[in-house]
């Protein structure tokens, strides 16, 4: 099948995928062969580096808890990464970024949570939006 | 020189902490959940995360809880959690310009480019203890709701995936130019940009794995105010401003934003970047009036304070500092006061060590007040009540008689 979201989009979209579907998703599509674990799931941290904007200085702002991890199915890798200290999530994540990325018989699917995960932000951030719009402030003129 | 000569406690001290685990996990009430700490109490979660200096709000929550609401030793907790991982990697270069604010301000320009959005904030209200009962009507409940997972969705730090402006369009959660380009393009500020086009673009100095001095770079300062304790800050701007000290005089503020940042790694496989997610950070610039003996005085210069989570105190003050010392230039002391006296955990360690047994160090400095009234005595001729030094100082101490 051929792949509509490239690597790196699934990659960003299944970081933030809702944790259970992720899972769950995962195990369907180990459920007829297993990929080898080629980077077991790690927890660590990321050095968030930012560019001032008065000097252009960079400066390392914190470090970030993540966890990786890294699959491969029949010569084809699969990676994640996502926020916090969650190592099944994680792996799920790179299970189904092997799915999609051999074009396994589940990989509509992957591209279909990465589709929900995709809408679910757009809409929280279309809420949060909405809450914070009525406190744009209107000046009155004197 | 060791702090104490004697053995033992050791039933006391684990009664002791035992104490402190049974306390915190018992009681009458319900144990408080990693989730309502995150959404109710989520600017101590937020300061605990920047003192400690890693972004993990379900386990600075954890510590939080831990440490029975003590941000610092939350902090300690998460710090010493930390220096356990490894770390994978550097984030590419994030622009402070990307920020997608979820507040932003400008108190120095009515008018700046984008919105005056005041957010979440209670700055323009009176502070009254609410005494109203606090359990939600069903009413409260419903409005409550879509707050929360407005909040939710912030406190996770993963608002949003998508590459370019999280809310889409004009009017939504997307960027804005800063007041200070508007300055800039007036001529009315201190151009202090580095060229980074030629090769001025040096890395930035990691305080977790050097040694911080005067006379680091300012990257080094700037990673330093961002982990240090928010009190710290603001009581070495106060001192600044209205104390003795003076390195501020007129400042302004020009942007305060709190908002999102995304979090751009680069995809082993493809070498690309990819955004894993985005935490929320704080951030502010204070505008400095020069005009002092040598400055400029046609133009402004601008300082800039950021720092993770919501904390807008600590951001601004960082802000004056870091233009403060940039002014000081060195000269005096505030460098030094900044690098080496704002660490949270440098500073209460410090302070907390004092509570240990000092009984050997103690015990010597009353043998040398011992000896000292001996060597008077015996000076001028005195026949002192009680010749000291024919007492052991555990005798003196104990208040046994001559």
């Amino acid at each position: 099948m051929t792949q509509t979201l490239s690597a790196e989009r699934r990659a960003e979209l299944l970081s933030v995928a809702d944790r259970d579907p992720l899972i769950a998703l995962a195990e369907r599509c180990i459920s007829s062969s297993s990929p080898e674990v080629t980077l077991p799931p790690e927890v660590g941290t990321i050095a968030m580096v930012v560019r001032e904007p008065i000097v252009h200085d960079q400066l390392i702002l914190a470090d970030i808890l993540v966890t990786r991890a890294e699959v491969s199915w029949e010569g084809t890798s699969g990676w994640a990464m996502r926020l916090g200290n969650d190592r099944v999530a994680t792996l799920a994540a790179a299970v189904c970024d092997a799915e999609a990325q051999a074009g396994r018989p589940l990989c509509r699917e992957v591209e279909d949570l990465c589709r929900a995960a995709a809408s679910g932000e757009a809409s929280s951030m279309e809420a949060q939006w909405a809450e914070l719009a009525p406190t744009v402030v209107s000046f009155e003129e004197m | 020189m060791g702090y104490v000569a004697a053995k033992g406690g050791l039933e006391a001290i684990l009664a002791a902490e035992d104490l402190v685990r049974r306390s915190r996990l018992s009681g009458s009430s319900p144990l408080l959940g990693i989730d309502q700490l995150q959404e109710r109490a989520r600017l101590a979660v937020d300061r605990v995360m920047g003192e400690a200096g890693l972004w993990a709000p379900e386990l600075a929550a954890r510590a939080f809880r831990q440490a029975e609401g003590d941000v610092v030793e939350a902090a300690h907790l998460l710090r010493a959690f930390r220096t356990n991982l490894p770390r994978f990697a550097m984030t590419s270069v994030v622009a402070a310009d990307e920020m997608v604010p979820l507040r932003r301000i400008v108190p120095a320009y009515r008018t700046p480019p984008g919105p005056q959005l005041l957010g979440r904030t209670s700055d323009y209200t009176g502070r009254l203890l609410d005494l109203s009962p606090e359990a939600p009507s069903s009413e409260l409940e419903d409005e409550g709701r879509s707050s929360n997972a407005t909040g939710a969705a912030a406190t996770n730090g993963t608002g949003s995936t998508a590459s370019g402006n999280p809310g889409g369009g004009e009017g939504g959660l997307t960027t804005h130019r800063r007041l200070y380009e508007l300055l800039r393009d007036l001529d009315l500020v201190v151009d202090r940009r580095r060229d980074i086009a030629a090769g001025d673009d040096p890395e930035p100095y990691d305080i977790t794995r050097l040694p911080v001095r005067p006379g680091v770079p300012r990257s080094a300062r700037l990673a330093v105010m961002a982990r240090a304790e928010t009190g710290a800050l603001v009581n070495l701007w106060y001192r600044n401003i209205l104390g003795t000290d003076m390195h501020l005089h007129e400042v302004t503020l020009g942007e305060v934003r709190h908002g999102l940042l995304p979090l751009p790694v680069i995809h082993p496989h493809t070498g690309r970047p990819v955004v894993v997610g985005r935490i929320r950070a704080t951030e502010a610039e204070a505008i400095e009036d020069l005009s002092g003996e040598g400055r400029d005085r046609s133009r402004f210069d601008v300082g800039y304070g950021v720092c993770v989570g919501h904390n807008e105190r600590k951001a601004i003050a960082m802000a004056n500092l870091d233009i403060a010392v940039e002014l000081d230039a060195g000269k005096g002391s505030l460098e030094q006061t900044v690098l080496m006296t704002t660490d949270a955990l440098d500073s209460s360690g410090f302070l907390e060590h004092l509570k240990l047994p000092h009984y050997v160090t103690f015990r010597s400095m009353v043998e040398r007040k011992l000896a000292v009234r001996e060597a008077a005595a015996q000076k001028v001729g005195d026949d002192h009540e009680a010749a000291p030094m024919d007492r052991a100082p555990d005798a003196v101490l104990a208040g046994e008689p001559a």
